[in-house]
């Protein structure tokens, strides 16, 4: 709003800055629902975790930064650390050029076979994580799984072959990209429709082929799309928890009760009793995903209008 | 204003009227959460017992000691009794972060305690107090196939060097051992190999050396006999175990008690007038074996109950109440009980010989007396590196120092003296 029209036409003016306020006004009614669930299940847990985790829970005094100290001296930690950055940068590599290629490919075919695929691309995202590790158990396993002749020409006999010979990191992220790409292609989808027709239809005239269109013309327009989505994978892989919990369900001897930091946290809460150490292991964790979306929001260009 | 002075006052005097009846007459209620299996024992002490009504509820096994640490946090909802299907509960419920076990060391009669197997109470007794009562036990002991076995012409091991030289001649013949019972645990401490054994008479202390020939010499053979292909690499449910076990390529396997039951009988599909069971394996250089057991349930009570007299006695009534026990679904801890437990086994025409349950009774003498409840489990340790490797092709043997390390942290994180 410039000062200049506002001294001009201040009748004008005014009547703007009470519509714009009642919009405002508006606006923030309709958050509100969000807003009250977000604090009492978002905001509300966070801060008393945040609180915990100075605090020890048997004698419910200050414990300064003995949480910490622990978490930070237990041997497995920095070992799960290591496997979680694994898994989050194959998934989110996997992820970015897995989505790309499929939306960039979807793109190119007729507008029904594109929808048909993009909902069988979809429905892995429907069924529930915990139930795609249980199905993804039952694909790597040599004995049962139904590309068995696939994984014995790999020369592997049990499960636990399958898993030394692609590496934890691999399977979960393997697990994790079919649940969770397809809610992505289909966003994707709608990105690469919106995308303007006469600057495709002029490098159409210009002699670009699909494969030009797609590779020169709309991964640049989509690119900074696909960097959130990386981003924003990034923060969700790290707290990994359900895929290497439930692999004991292949047997004991695929059991990983420590592998990833949100297990850790669930460890100390559960095994130990100790819900201090595992707050303080859940600040720290949230403290990382909090960052992330402050580098997002406020370091990058990513909610700046062109 | 007088009015409702009066209906207050008249409300009051009605509330405390029905507390005074419920004082009277009303039996002491105690919160008990079970297994699904455990749940009809429950029920037949609240129907037995008048003095005592049971509000029973059933919980996940695997999700009890999150439910109860959740009800302690919360300070509601935390049951008085509760059945432990894992011996390392016993131990987990009883640190200083988790205090929920009531202390039964004066609460149960020594009478009744000399009447269990040896070392059955074992898992319940952490820095020398009685923290649980032992439901069953599940010793491993030597399980085969009769009629295959004597058509093999091989004569049912007495000791690991024989089952060793068993299994070079079965895989000759395309035969096999079957599963080691994942993961290695019990092969491992067979010979006295001190791999987290508690120390006598000093609290949260364990030892843990596994450089020692005691423990070298399983390792060794258990590389041997998977390199050799007698031993399977993976678990007993593996489908690839399971597959082999069917289709009758496995004469001989140890297991643990119940393993006839639930694992051969339903899952291997055995058939009747086949299976006979042996005493378990010990070294030439023993003079009796030293058994591993897989399982065995507990009970134990909360230290914060309002009734820990009635709590004591329904721990005890539930692992050692002869009529109660002889209908349990697996060997039953109390000798006694598993004495009238053990009649029908004598006359199932499933097994191949009568002995079957005097078999187990005589190998209950051998149970490792370090089968004892820990705040972590050696189990998993043993997956993460043991297991993990010999995916890999690296033997256990060449495991150990690793899992050394591993289980030394584990213990020290876990507040035990490690020596």
């Amino acid at each position: 709003m410039s000062a200049i029209a506002a001294t001009a036409t201040p009748d004008r003016a005014r009547a703007a800055k009470r519509k714009g306020r009642r919009d405002t006004r508006m606006a923030y009614l309709l958050l509100l629902p969000y807003i009250v669930l977000l604090i009492m299940f978002g905001v509300f847990p966070v801060a008393y975790a945040f609180g915990l985790s100075f605090v020890d829970t048997i004698e419910n005094s200050f414990y300064g930064l003995a949480n910490y100290d622990f978490v930070f001296n237990d041997f497995r930690v920095p070992a799960a650390a290591i496997n979680v950055i694994w898994f989050v940068v194959i998934w989110v590599a996997m992820t970015m050029v897995g989505v790309a290629t499929l939306s960039l490919m979807l793109d190119t075919v007729g507008r029904r076979t594109a929808t048909t695929l993009r909902t069988i691309y979809f429905l892995p995202g429907a069924v529930t994580s915990s139930a795609v590790v249980v199905l993804w158990l039952f694909l790597l396993d040599p004995g049962v799984s139904p590309f068995q002749g696939l994984l014995h020409a790999a020369g592997w006999t049990y499960s636990i072959d399958v898993v030394s010979g692609l590496g934890l990191a691999s399977v979960f992220a393997l697990m994790a990209f079919f649940s969770a790409s397809g809610g992505w292609i289909v966003v994707f989808g709608g990105a690469l429709s919106s995308l303007p027709t006469e600057v495709l239809e002029a490098a159409r005239i210009d002699g670009a082929n699909r494969f030009q269109l797609a590779t020169r013309i709309k991964l640049p327009m989509i690119w900074r799309s696909l960097v959130l989505m990386g981003i924003l994978s990034f923060a969700a892989g790290l707290q990994l928890f359900v895929e290497p919990q439930l692999m004991g369900l292949a047997g004991p001897q695929s059991a990983q009760n420590d592998w990833s930091l949100n297990q850790m946290a669930f460890q100390y809460a559960f095994r130990m009793g100790d819900f201090g150490a595992s707050a303080a292991l859940s600040t720290m964790l949230v403290s990382t995903s909090i960052i992330i979306a402050l580098v997002i929001v406020f370091a990058t260009r990513f909610y700046k209008l062109d | 204003m007088h009015k409702l002075k009066t209906t207050a006052l008249a409300l009051a005097g009605g509330l405390m009227l029905m507390a005074g009846a419920a004082m009277a007459a009303d039996p002491v209620v105690l919160n008990v959460w079970s297994d699904p299996v455990r749940l009809t024992m429950f029920e037949l002490y609240d129907k037995t017992h008048d003095n005592v009504t049971l509000n029973i509820t059933t919980i996940d096994p695997a999700g009890l000691v999150a439910k109860i640490q959740l009800g302690m946090q919360s300070k509601s909802e935390v049951p008085d009794v509760i059945f432990m299907n894992d011996i390392g509960y016993a131990a987990q419920l009883s640190t200083r972060r988790s205090n929920y076990l009531l202390d039964l060391t004066d609460k149960v009669p020594q009478t009744t305690l000399d009447e269990f197997y040896p070392n059955a109470n074992g898992p319940c007794y952490i820095n020398g107090k009685l923290l649980c009562m032992r439901n069953d036990i599940a010793h491993d002991v030597v399980w085969y196939d009769k009629p295959l076995m004597e058509s093999l012409g091989a004569k049912v091991p007495t000791t690991w060097e024989e089952y060793q030289a068993l299994g070079d001649e079965l895989v000759a013949k395309g035969y096999s051992l079957g599963s080691p019972m994942v993961p290695f645990e019990s092969f491992l401490v067979s010979d006295g190999c001190d791999m987290v054994m508690p120390v006598e008479g000093k609290d949260d202390t364990v030892k843990i050396d596994l450089t020692t020939e005691k423990c070298l010499k399983p390792a060794r053979m258990i590389d041997h006999m998977i390199a050799a292909g007698s031993l399977s690499k993976v678990g007993p449910f593996d489908p690839a175990v399971v597959e082999l076990v069917k289709t009758g390529k496995v004469p001989l396997m140890i297991g643990p008690t119940w393993f006839g039951e639930y694992v051969i009988k339903p899952t291997y599909e055995m058939a009747p007038g086949k299976l006979a069971v042996a005493l378990p394996l010990k070294w030439d250089d023993q003079t009796q074996p030293l058994t591993w057991s897989w399982g065995g349930g507990v009970y134990g009570g909360w230290k914060d109950t309002k009734n820990p007299a009635e709590v004591a006695d329904l721990i005890t009534w539930m692992s050692s109440d002869v009529t109660n026990q002889t209908t349990a679904v697996t060997l039953p801890a109390h000798k006694p009980s598993s004495i009238a437990w053990g009649a029908r086994l004598k006359t199932d025409a499933y097994y191949a010989s009568p002995d079957v349950f005097d078999v187990q009774v005589a190998a209950a003498e051998f149970s490792h007396p370090g089968y004892v409840s820990l705040r972590f489990s050696v189990e998993d340790a043993l997956v993460k590196i043991v297991s993990a490797n010999i995916a890999k092709g690296i033997s256990v043997e060449a495991s150990l120092p690793a899992l050394q390390t591993e289980l030394t942290n584990l213990a020290k994180l876990n507040g035990y003296n490690v020596e």
